[in-house]
């Protein structure tokens, strides 16, 4: 069983994250709030009698589940999630050299370090901009497997789908991004 | 069949991908440790309440159950708190049956006297019932 303290740490480490993930589904500070709050609220009411290790995959299943939530009550649910394999077939067609030319674009890391915080700003307001346009299942499978770095397996559990599910939506995720940040002109 | 795979973008290699995808994660990762003040405020007001949710302590539950029934005398209590609780109405009960046994005793006794002065006077006490004596009554009210 988790101590409070753990459990208090663990909400203390990931409510930054949590809170841009949300923010990256919603597109709105309040609801994105609203939606960690609550999710802390259940993984505290529901499980914290569950050992410390178990609440990273708890929380990121509890915070999923709530943002599911979140879009059935704004009754838009279906335009995000129901039609996903027609949202997909459209990302479907990115260009597969995008990535490449980003991969073997390499800046020198003398270029990046000398790259002004308000680049590095503007950069980072791009790709979230290109994250928020991602299908929700992309963008869903995407931040869960490389930014809350969980495996395929975890993802997978999380999002209700099968491990072939979750490469296909990462892969597509990988190349519409690649995609639109090379008509930026964004190297990473 | 064929002309959707042919539409389908070329897979890149599984390790460029995952780079492309750890490149674009450090840099939203970046941006998650900036977040603005009020939102860092108000996520640790948010972690504050979810926290207060958490059952308390055993032995502080013990305390607030002991309080709580000291103050409303209903709560959990055991036998020795009912008991407590009942004293003063057992106590009046007992002191109502002593003042009525003393009060059956103090009449008890006055009818003793009656009879005592009956039995040991010089007249004896089928005069009392005599119709004279009545006569002999009426007479003396009227003296």
């Amino acid at each position: 069983m988790a101590t409070p303290t753990e459990i208090s740490d663990f909400l203390k480490s990931v409510e930054n994250r949590a809170f841009k993930r949300s923010l990256y589904h919603v597109r709105n500070e309040e609801s994105a709030l609203d939606i960690v709050q609550d999710s802390m609220m259940k993984l505290v009411e529901h499980y914290s009698h569950k050992p410390a290790g178990e609440l990273p995959l708890l929380f990121q299943k509890i915070l999923s589940n709530s943002t599911i939530d979140w879009f059935r009550r704004q009754k838009t649910h279906k335009a995000h999630f129901s039609n996903l394999d027609d949202f997909e077939d459209e990302q479907g067609d990115s260009d597969p050299d995008a990535l490449s030319h980003l991969l073997s674009a390499d800046a020198p890391q003398s270029q990046e370090s000398s790259e002004s915080q308000a680049q590095r700003s503007q950069t980072l307001h791009q790709i979230e901009q290109e994250l928020e346009l991602l299908p929700a299942r992309q963008r869903e499978a995407f931040l869960l497997r490389y930014w809350e770095e969980m495996d395929l397996a975890e993802t997978a559990a999380i999002m209700g789908c099968s491990q072939g599910s979750v490469k296909t939506h990462c892969f597509r995720a990988v190349a519409a991004l690649s995609k639109a940040l090379k008509i930026r002109g964004i190297t990473l | 069949m064929t002309l959707k795979r042919s539409t389908m973008p070329a897979a890149p290699a599984p390790s460029q991908a995952d780079q492309f995808g750890q490149r674009i994660s450090a840099r939203l990762s970046a941006g998650a440790e900036n977040l603005d003040h009020d939102i860092s405020q108000r996520l640790r007001v948010a972690r504050e309440l979810a926290l207060a949710r958490l059952a308390p302590h055993p032995g502080l539950v013990s305390a607030t159950q002991r309080h709580g029934a000291v103050l409303s005398l209903g709560g959990p209590v055991g036998g020795w708190g009912k008991l407590s609780s009942l004293l003063p109405a057992i106590v009046l009960l007992v002191g109502l049956f002593c003042i009525d046994t003393v009060q059956e005793q103090f009449r008890a006794d006055e009818l003793a006297d009656v009879d005592v002065e009956l039995l040991t006077a010089e007249l004896p006490p089928t005069a009392y019932t005599d119709p004279g004596f009545v006569q002999f009554l009426r007479s003396t009210v009227r003296d």
